[in-house]
């Protein structure tokens, strides 16, 4: 993309394509979509839609989560609700992918002590792990059950004092000394990007979904959008009336879960995963 | 001769107890501290467990010491010979209660950021502000009384109860601000955490002061046992709000428009009738109200009753509004329906500290902070 451009400009600066007339334009030509062409996410209102007639119930957002943030095991960002309703011979499978709802009027920022968990740009709920105290009132706070305390420091692999062939290969704990702790699975370096000091997935603190702010910033698309084989997580700006999920939110009746809780969440769902059909009846007794 | 023999013997026993009580709740606590929440039996779905629970009895038994401290600021004659205890019982509960939350914490190290970032929506740093205000106050009390200085404590015995209701009304709000979790009351729960405050805290001067006289096996005084049965029969009418305010509280949650499942299962568990309901409110209440066992050994019984039965009481609160997941699949995944959690040892050790601890500090402050003492009424 960036030789296109012809200018002896970086990548970086050329994805911040928003300040450039016209390269907002060509991006989105190229992307398919406006929200890779924004750099910069502040002033915005950043929102998923999840189309879930196109959704498979595959589970690549949440593996794709699980790769891009080193998430642990029995720890998931991104989830899903999964279950079956109905009697044989008429039952019926529902699936809803889920994440954090990064709710306008989130309960987990309202009673955050320190203020670790707060609005940041875009109107992301985040968490500054510097701040935490590890209270947990956020996990009791969320209406949604996404936000997940780390108990784990470094997987217990790394502690291991056996090589994987004798005289062969470094153990473990080797490789941990020589990294000074900075080891996988833990560390992301993409994390440090957007928010430094973060790399490593402290123990002690809380952590959830972040929109996958890390690449926000460089201009793509948070990972579950980008892996979602079939296109059913749409990603932009509500402020933006131009953006797609304004446009499909216009098409489809949305909703959103636990509505009633007046939390504002901002990832909307449209459409059935199971696409019904039945023959036309005046109904029966 | 004999009599003051077998004292000491109690005295002894009862030592030995507080301190395995103690060393294993240091264990505790190192243990915590050197390998965080994970050997607890906290999860994600249930991220409170018995520590919090107790450090919402420490906190209310602390706070409910408002009774004696009104009790002897508005003047009530006989409040004098149980205050200083009272404030003392007071301190070292709050003290004890403030461990148990920093050992709740997942990052202690980091708790200087409630002082230096505070977030002023939140009703866990009000809490924290109020908690430091009321020790601090308390103290101030209790140097006064100590310095038999009665006129400003009094004074400062108007002022503490404010900081108590505030202290414990916030903790209160914690839980009610959950708007996701009806089984915390809402906007009724600061109110019902003052009641609670009240009701173990006066519970826990009538259970030490008889206490000792038991164990001493001296007889109590005329003044004593008189200011003991206005305690009892004050307990009493706390107690029967109590009654009244559990009876609505399960009787709306099984009321359909509710999403019934933390109240079904609190019902649904033998302990919660028969230790919360039962041992912790009727059998006290019938206890207190009746004129003959409304005696120095049947105020004992009774509010040693109340004590345990408020402690469960504050398991069933805390946990029971947690078990309920809060999306739909996560039952599916992890647990049963609803979610599971039993008490890990480590956290059994970390409330024992706490209990050791407040047991062996009001030893202590018996022997030379002469609790007894009868400070005179100016």
């Amino acid at each position: 993309m960036s030789k296109s451009n012809g200018n002896e400009i970086s990548r970086r600066d050329f994805l911040k394509g928003g300040v450039l007339g016209g390269t907002a334009g060509i991006m989105s030509a190229v992307t398919g979509g406006p929200a890779k062409a924004q750099s910069s996410i502040s002033g915005k209102k950043l929102a998923m839609v999840i189309d879930l007639r196109r959704c498979v119930g595959c589970g690549a957002c949440m593996i794709a989560c699980k790769n891009e943030n080193n998430v642990q095991e029995n720890v998931a960002w991104a989830s899903r609700i999964s279950r079956t309703v109905g009697r044989f011979p008429y039952p019926k499978y529902e699936y809803m992918p889920t994440l954090c709802n990064h709710c306008e009027k989130a309960p987990c920022v309202k009673g955050c002590p320190t203020g670790a968990m707060h609005k940041a740009d875009g109107d992301i709920t985040m968490h500054s792990p510097g701040k935490c105290i590890g209270c947990r009132y956020c996990i009791t706070n969320c209406p949604y059950g996404v936000i997940h305390f780390n108990e784990e420091g470094k997987h217990r692999f790394w502690s291991n004092d056996k090589p994987l062939i004798e005289n062969g290969t470094a153990s473990a704990r080797e490789v941990t000394q020589k990294a000074r702790g900075r080891v996988l699975p833990y560390y992301n370096p993409a994390r440090e990007l957007s928010n430094p000091g973060t790399g490593i997935r402290r123990k002690g603190i809380v952590e959830k979904c972040t929109f996958c702010d890390h690449r926000l910033i460089k201009g793509e698309l948070p990972y579950c959008v980008e892996a979602c084989p079939t296109d059913a997580r749409i990603f932009g700006d509500l402020n933006d009336p131009n953006s797609e999920v304004n446009q499909i939110l216009s098409k489809f009746n949305s909703r959103r879960l636990k509505e009633d809780l007046g939390t504002e969440p901002k990832v909307f769902y449209v459409r059935e995963f199971n696409q019904g059909s039945y023959e036309k009846t005046k109904g029966m007794v | 001769m004999i009599e003051k023999k077998s004292s000491n013997r109690i005295l002894y026993g009862w030592m030995v107890i507080v301190i395995v009580g103690l060393l294993i709740g240091i264990w505790g606590a190192v243990y915590t501290l050197i390998r965080g929440l994970g050997p607890w039996g906290v999860t994600d779905q249930i991220p409170w467990g018995i520590v919090t629970a107790a450090y919402v009895f420490f906190v209310a038994a602390s706070a409910g010491c408002i009774t004696v401290s009104l009790g002897h600021a508005l003047g009530i004659k006989g409040f004098e010979l149980i205050i200083k205890r009272a404030v003392f019982l007071a301190i070292i509960t709050l003290f004890a209660g403030g461990i148990l939350i920093v050992l709740h914490l997942g990052s202690p190290i980091q708790a200087y950021y409630l002082l230096i970032s505070p977030n002023v929506g939140s009703p866990l740093g009000w809490m924290v502000i109020f908690y430091t205000l009321y020790l601090v106050l308390l103290v101030i009390d209790f140097s006064l009384l100590h310095k038999n200085d009665v006129k400003k404590a009094r004074v400062i015995g108007i002022i503490a109860p404010l900081a108590a209701i505030g202290v414990h009304s916030t903790l209160g709000a914690v839980f009610g601000f959950a708007v996701a979790r009806p089984f915390y009351g809402g906007a009724f729960a600061p109110v019902y955490f003052v009641l609670i405050a009240i009701i173990i805290g006066t519970a826990l001067v009538l259970f030490v002061t008889t206490l000792q006289f038991s164990v001493s096996k001296s007889e109590m005084s005329t003044e004593f046992r008189r200011v003991t049965a206005t305690l009892a029969k004050f307990l009493a009418l706390a107690l029967g709000v109590a009654v009244l305010f559990t009876f609505w509280r399960d009787v709306t949650g099984l009321h359909s428009t509710v999403d019934s499942t933390a109240y079904q299962h609190s019902l649904s568990l033998w302990w919660y009738w028969a230790i919360v309901i039962l041992l912790g409110l009727i059998i006290p209440l019938f206890l207190f109200l009746n004129r003959r066992t409304r005696t120095p050994n049947g105020i004992l019984v009774g509010s040693f009753l109340v004590l345990i039965g408020m402690f469960a009481a504050r398991m069933d609160y805390t946990i029971g509004g947690l078990i309920e997941p809060m999306l739909e699949d996560l039952k599916h995944l992890e647990h049963g329906s609803p979610a599971q959690y039993s008490a890990s040892f480590a956290e059994i050790a970390v409330v024992m500290l706490a209990v050791s601890l407040t047991a062996l500090l009001y030893m202590w402050g018996t022997k030379k902070l002469a609790l007894k003492e009868v400070p005179h009424h100016s």
